[in-house]
């Protein structure tokens, strides 16, 4: 297996995790994850690559995707895929819908954040340059995402 | 929100020094708002944490192109890169002088320890894109051409995206595609 097939098959699990949590959407997340594997390999073959540094590919990726559908504003419960299969079955668990769809209601800054926080294993400092955001940014970013999550939770 | 309140996230997310834990311990032994709102967030961690990963989808092969493109490397390297650049070409010079009359042997140094690939492109290669080599583990990369004498322009590439001027020169120009080129006068002094 190619090194960089290595780094980024064993960053996968959080890759996936953070889209999913940031589209709503276990198809959308696994194509960006696809198209970012993609740019990875294309990009950044020869050079060691870092999990922030995945974390940034995914991310423009999704944004990029964003701009191809700009009426695409993550999706309401009814326009779910509703057809059997494994990442149904994942995406419409109870508890886990609940919480993505919380997390759909955050704007996208605040659902950003706290999905790259609760996805990954990188740290404030590394999620602040991934983000182009000061730490203590972050933190503030951070908390004020979670306490709406939980007001949208308890509604 | 009260912003003592965001060391809350930082304990559930492990990022709080030893003093701020301190502080922490505190602040849940003095209030019982603060006690009860972080076991509420606890508690929401747990759901907003569960489950997601264990349907990974498998993803397709990708068929690496031969000569990949990398992104630009941070501003401030390609400078401090750029001095160093200068430096040794301005001692090469010194060689490049003394040799043929008609062509002359000109060495290109340039440190960049974290490139992975560095090249450059001159009216000497025909705007050719030319790698460097890497010389071991050192940071160092070069190149020797030979090159006629007289009036060159040339750029270096980084990462075969960043064009990149030697600042030192003092004679370059602009092109006709919004970028700049060091002019070097090979075998006539600088």
């Amino acid at each position: 297996m190619h090194p960089m097939e290595t780094i980024f098959e064993e960053n996968k699990g959080r890759l996936f995790s953070y889209l999913v949590r940031m589209t709503g959407d276990s198809d959308v997340a696994r194509d960006i994850l696809q198209e970012s594997f993609t740019r990875c390999m294309e990009r950044y073959t020869d050079r060691e690559v870092a999990p922030a540094l995945l974390f940034t590919i995914a991310r423009n990726v999704f944004i990029d995707h964003l701009r191809r559908n700009s009426r695409y504003t993550g999706l309401k419960d009814e326009e779910r895929d509703t057809r059997p299969g494994p990442e149904h079955a994942l995406v419409t668990r109870d508890r886990c819908a609940r919480v993505l769809a919380g997390l759909q209601r955050l704007n996208q800054d605040e659902r950003d954040v706290l999905s790259m926080v609760v996805s990954s294993s990188l740290s404030y400092a590394e999620i602040a340059e991934v983000m182009c955001l000061s730490v203590a940014n972050v933190k503030v970013k951070v908390h004020r995402a979670r306490l709406k999550l939980r007001d949208y939770l308890e509604e | 929100m009260d912003s003592q309140d965001t060391i809350m996230s930082m304990f559930i997310d492990d990022e709080l020094s030893i003093d701020e834990k301190k502080v922490f311990v505190e602040r849940v032994h003095a209030s019982n708002r603060f006690k009860d709102e972080t076991i509420a967030l606890l508690d929401q961690e747990k759901e907003l944490r569960a489950g997601i990963t264990e349907e990974i989808p498998d993803l397709e092969r990708v068929i690496v192109p031969v000569r990949p493109h990398v992104p630009a490397i941070p501003r401030p390297l390609v400078i401090v890169a750029a001095a160093m650049v200068a430096a040794v070409l301005v001692l090469s010079f010194a060689l490049v002088i003394q040799l043929g009359p008609t062509d002359t042997s000109h060495r290109f140094v340039v440190y960049l320890p974290d490139a992975s690939r560095v090249d450059i492109a001159g009216s000497f290669t025909g705007w050719e894109k030319v790698p460097l080599r890497q010389q071991g583990g050192s940071g160092y990369w070069e190149i020797t051409l030979d090159i006629p004498l007289g009036e060159h322009r040339f750029t270096y590439v980084l990462e075969d995206d960043t064009r990149f001027v030697d600042p030192t020169v003092p004679t370059r120009e602009h092109d006709d595609f919004g970028g700049e080129n060091s002019i070097l006068l090979a075998g006539t002094g600088l």
